[in-house]
């Protein structure tokens, strides 16, 4: 199996080069191609959005054209990404939202077609508080997916729903898609509609342990829906996006995550995909000189992982 | 809807000074511990007679006779029992067990564990027919008995589960004793996650096929709000799958990481709190939930002095009636043949938004006489002197944060009839706030 990883914190825009070769010399031969960095979540809330996504289409391919050939040139296949999130603000103002909607979300698509990227990983809405209940907030997830669904047919590209959660007076309870029947059957739904794989999921370790989901019975789940994945770790209470295996809870200290029952999950349903880390914050933790050992060593996990399922 | 006192705010051994406490406060109700906890493998030792420890294997109806003549006699009903419970831990999990069950060679002793998980699955079976024949004959209706769960059960959950409660159903039917079944949790290594009936779907569909096999509705649910929280669950989505097969909730607050029973609305991060709340009331309101209420804080009430344990028990059932209140909110705009509301401001506005089609005021008053005669949200607003001509039948809403002055403006006007309205947990929000220029 292929590994992959962000490319958030390695893959610098001045010269991408250096950073796909660091990855690939790291044991990577995929990436997580992270579209998300040129519009952070954090200003989004803020409402402080920068013009980046407003140049048009055809600056904005010249502008990654130099990343598509980097990562040739390295040998990192671009496998994923994922869309600038989020793409609804509550409370924001329909100026801001139409934007997002409307210009952010459908030159990801394009970027993510030009980048020759098979998968691109967007942000259920959170507003199940606001509108009551969970599938008024799906449906107005799905307004958005029908959105940008033609342009994924169009363009061979599978959109994939992530499993979330939202936060409640500091604690971190379950958001968008972390129910695997209703994604499951949500997802079939929208590619009988449109007859085409143009939905998929993505599964994220790290957001499933917060809110102490089943690993291998989500997975299983999901079966062939499952299309990417975004494996981190955490100690169950704040969304770290750590290196796997590193928490534990007890004086045993063994991992406090389901890590045999994610193997398990990905083995039961014959998961050929890639494996990919969205461990981007662990190399701010660790001293930049480190970089190269991290990756190194998140990507031998990765063979660990693939060890077991092959 | 009968808001309940758990169990645990009463010492069940001297019961007399808890019971009147709790009755003083208003409580009605009381759930009753009338289980045991079977000590699986800690219990056991390989090299001696089986013999369960810290156990008491009188019968039921000795144990607890006390408690149920104590209430019976301070007029406090109880409707609701915690029956008994077991586990089927890995004892290799356990260091201190472990040796009890290893072979000579080192290796486990699969024959030993399964005979004393035979013997503890007897003795349970056995404890839990006991107390459905003695919550019948005391006038109890629910009886919780959670599923069993642990590191054996794992893959096996409904076949094992599904064969105990069958052996149960029985003795249920036969005595009219709804048998309730609970969300848990798990510990994975020390981190606590979702276990058995924790996913409201897999709950909904135990509970349907268990009845169906039992040929009438013996099982029914108890909700865990705590539970529900540990495992970061979308509460109203839980309550609207499970629906009214909810015949009971446990309302009680944790930080979502340990396994507390705190007051609802104590635990707190900021000015925000940490269980979802409104997801509750949201839900229990869309299934017209008309069961127990169980206020547990019994972590608070340990926590506090004993002098301060009846201002304590008050204000739980102040607080177990204030989520009643608001999960009959609707219920109680059904009251009156006709409504009017008091109060024209962001309060009104919600109300119209969400309940404006299916209860339409006759119109809305205001203290601010610039309001008077003019529209808002398509009422007519008028002068509260409007209220003194209304009919005997219709309800006063109080949409208005004053809510006591107004009251008592109310009252000294000799209105009748007056309710409060409170847009605190509304089905759906709004993101814009209704501005006006200070007065």
């Amino acid at each position: 199996m292929e590994i992959g990883v962000q490319t958030k914190n390695v893959v610098k825009d001045s010269c991408p080069l250096e950073g796909f070769t660091m990855l690939k010399r790291a044991g990577f031969s995929c990436c997580d191609f992270s579209l998300d960095v040129y519009l952070k979540n954090f200003n989004v809330y803020q409402n402080r959005i920068n013009d980046f996504f407003s140049a048009p289409l055809d600056e904005l391919k010249e502008y990654f054209a130099l990343h598509k050939q980097a990562a040739q040139t390295a040998g990192i296949t671009i496998s994923q990404m994922h869309m600038p999130y989020p793409n609804y603000v509550p409370g924001g103002t329909d100026e801001l939202n139409g934007y997002l909607c409307s210009v952010v979300a459908p030159k990801s698509m394009e970027i993510c077609a030009f980048l020759e990227c098979p998968y691109i990983v967007v942000h259920g809405f959170k507003l199940a508080h606001y509108l009551g209940s969970e599938e008024a907030e799906w449906e107005k997830t799905s307004e958005f997916l029908d959105s940008i669904a033609p342009a994924a047919k169009k363009y061979g590209i599978t959109i994939c729903i992530e499993n979330l959660y939202t936060g409640l007076g500091g604690h971190i309870v379950e958001g968008p898609c972390c129910d695997a029947s209703k994604a499951s059957k949500r997802i079939d739904e929208f590619n009988e509609r449109y007859g085409a794989q143009v939905l998929g999921f993505c599964f994220d370790t790290g957001h499933a342990n917060l809110v102490g989901l089943d690993f291998e019975n989500f997975i299983t789940t999901l079966g062939p829906r499952l299309k990417v994945l975004h494996i981190h770790d955490n100690d169950g209470i704040s969304d770290l996006h750590q290196i796997p295996f590193t928490f534990t809870r007890t004086r045993e200290n063994t991992s406090s995550t389901d890590w045999d029952g994610f193997v398990k999950g990905l083995k039961g349903i014959g998961y050929k995909g890639v494996l990919s880390f969205e461990t981007a914050p662990v190399l701010t933790a660790f001293p930049n000189v480190m970089k190269a050992d991290v990756l190194g060593f998140i990507a031998n996990i990765g063979r660990y992982f693939d060890g077991i399922l092959s | 809807m009968n808001v309940v006192c758990h169990n645990m705010m009463v010492n069940q051994e001297r019961p007399e000074h808890g019971v009147r406490d709790l009755k003083k406060a208003g409580f009605e109700s009381l759930a009753v511990g009338i289980g045991v906890w079977y000590p699986d493998f800690y219990g056991w030792h390989k090299d001696k007679p089986i013999k369960p420890r810290q156990i008491d294997l009188k019968p039921v109806s000795e144990r607890y006779e006390e408690i149920f003549t104590v209430c019976r006699e301070n007029g406090v009903n109880i409707n609701f029992a915690y029956g008994p419970s077991y586990g089927m831990p890995d004892p290799y999990k356990h260091r201190g067990i472990r040796e009890n069950f290893r072979k000579e060679d080192g290796s486990a002793d699969e024959a030993a564990i399964k005979a004393v998980e035979a013997e503890q699955a007897t003795f349970v079976e056995k404890a839990a027919k006991e107390c459905i024949e003695f919550c019948s004959a005391n006038g109890v209706h629910y009886i919780l008995i959670p599923p069993v769960t642990g590191d054996r059960t794992l893959g096996r959950e409904w076949e094992i589960n599904r064969n105990f409660y069958m052996n149960l159903a029985k003795k249920a039917k036969e005595c009219d004793i709804c048998i309730l079944l609970q969300n848990m949790y798990q510990d994975m290594k020390g981190h606590l996650v979702r276990g058995v009936c924790s996913n409201p779907s897999i709950a909904t569909e135990w509970v349907d096929r268990l009845n169906e096999e039992a040929g009438a509705e013996v099982f029914g649910f108890c909700l865990d709000v705590g539970v529900c929280s540990i495992c970061g669950n979308d509460i109203h989505e839980f309550v609207v799958t499970m629906g009214r097969r909810i015949k009971a909730v446990i309302l009680r607050d944790c930080d979502g990481k340990h396994d507390y029973a705190l007051m609802p609305f104590s635990c707190v991060y900021r000015d925000g709190v940490q269980t979802d709340w409104m997801g509750l009331i949201r839900g229990l309101r869309d299934v017209d939930f008309d069961g127990e209420l169980i206020v547990n804080c019994w972590n608070t009430v340990h926590a506090v002095s004993q002098l301060l344990r009846p201002t304590l028990f008050r204000f739980a059932k102040e607080v177990g009636d204030y989520i009643r209140w608001q999960i009959q909110l609707e219920q109680n705009l059904k009251k009156y043949k006709s409504i009017v509301l008091f109060g024209a401001g962001n309060m009104c506005r919600n109300y119209m938004k969400c309940y404006g089609d299916k209860y339409p005021p006759l119109f809305t008053c205001d203290n601010n006489p610039k309001l008077w005669n003019t529209e808002f949200e398509g009422l007519m607003v008028k002068n509260p002197e409007e209220l003194k001509n209304l009919p005997d039948d219709c309800g006063v809403y109080i949409c208005n944060i004053y809510y006591r002055e107004i009251e008592t403006q109310l009252k000294e006007m000799g209105i009748k009839n007056i309710e409060y309205f409170n847009d605190e947990y509304m089905p759906t929000f709004y993101f814009d706030r209704l501005e006006r220029d200070e007065e």
